[in-house]
């Protein structure tokens, strides 16, 4: 299969298969938040566009749609309920594993930790 | 997903109810139970289903929170993971539910997506309305299991691209790859289904052909606009 080709019918009939690496890197970039490249946004072509357009209204749909419907304030506080009673029931407890609860720290990076491996201590100079 | 800067995290809230801190659990329940209800729909035959599915959940999360151990900041993953196994171990799976007559949300899922410029639908009624559910549901549900999962994990559970990664154990990278296909395969089946519900296609063409009239130089980009949120 091709990547995504610039053909507006294609982009029109949803024919896309695979999508063309600036628009995996335009996608990449909304789905982390990030603002998309300028240089990505230029390179863009119509049917990508469009295409873009339909995957983003796709989505937002999907968002939509995937938080309905609200459960009920009865069942959720029954639901509350029993939970509540089992807590009480069992009582206090302690974490197996205590140290996962605490604040994650900054983990670091892959080339502190091939460092780390190695032996390669930091260059002082 | 992640709370906001002045609530307390789920590591702590965790923390506080494993010391029998009853108020901190009903925190957690409050984030989390509407969340896990819908993961349950999902999955489920009914809404009582669903209902007793999430209820059950908590109360296994409350026996296994001292074996729980955290990955990312977010407890959702684990209750979601709960959830799913005792909809497969109660064999409350969805299997065949009632059919709906989809072929109008069809239409007007893809006049949405398609954004065709007759009277199109507001999205937020379309979300609401339960035969639209029932066809993106139906969509999703057709897509390969890690996708579906990816799918439901970002746009329902509103997990972040590295709680997704933890959740289903995979890289960050791959679920961006789960996540631009199933995107891509959902778009593809939605437009099939509205293709066989039929009418669509007229008011597609009568839509661009009137917008090419309008204005026959202005460039797609502007006419669609270029602020696009995922």
């Amino acid at each position: 299969m091709e990547p995504t080709s610039n053909s507006n019918d294609s982009a029109q009939t949803g024919s896309f298969n695979l999508l063309s690496p600036t628009l995996r890197r335009v996608l990449d970039a909304l789905l982390e938040g990030r603002t998309i490249e300028a240089s990505d946004r230029a390179a863009l072509t119509e049917a990508e566009w469009i295409e873009l357009r339909a995957l983003a209204r796709t989505a937002n749909l999907t968002r939509l749609t995937l938080h309905q419907p609200d459960p009920t304030p009865q069942a959720e506080a029954s639901a509350l309920a029993q939970a509540q009673k089992t807590l009480a029931e069992i009582g206090p407890r302690s974490s197996a594993h205590p140290q996962a609860l605490a604040p994650p720290v900054n983990k670091p990076s892959w080339l502190e930790r091939l460092r780390g491996f190695l032996g390669i201590e930091e260059d002082k100079d | 997903m992640t709370p906001r800067d002045d609530e307390p995290t789920d590591r702590a809230l965790v923390q506080r109810t494993l010391a029998g801190d009853s108020p901190a659990f009903s925190q957690l329940h409050q984030r989390y139970y509407a969340r896990v209800f819908r993961h349950a729909l999902f999955r489920c035959r009914s809404t009582a289903d669903a209902e007793d599915i999430a209820a059950e959940t908590f109360v296994k999360a409350v026996h296994y929170l001292p074996q729980y151990r955290f990955q990312g900041d977010s407890l959702l993953p684990w209750l979601c993971r709960i959830a799913t196994n005792l909809v497969i171990d109660q064999g409350r799976r969805a299997h065949g539910q009632a059919p709906l007559s989809l072929e109008g949300a069809a239409d007007d899922v893809r006049a949405l997506m398609e954004n065709l410029q007759d009277e199109g639908p507001n999205p937020h009624e379309l979300a609401e309305r339960h035969e639209t559910q029932a066809l993106i549901r139906a969509a999703v549900a057709t897509l390969p299991s890690d996708q579906a999962d990816a799918i439901l994990l970002r746009f329902g559970g509103d997990l972040s691209l590295q709680e997704i990664a933890v959740a289903l154990g995979r890289s960050e990278g791959a679920i961006k790859s789960l996540i631009h296909r199933g995107l891509v395969n959902l778009r593809k089946i939605l437009l099939e289904e509205a293709v066989r519900s039929g009418g669509v296609e007229q008011r597609r063409r009568a839509s661009l052909s009137e917008s090419s009239q309008q204005n026959p130089e202005a460039p797609l980009r502007k006419r669609y606009g270029t602020h696009i949120e995922l």
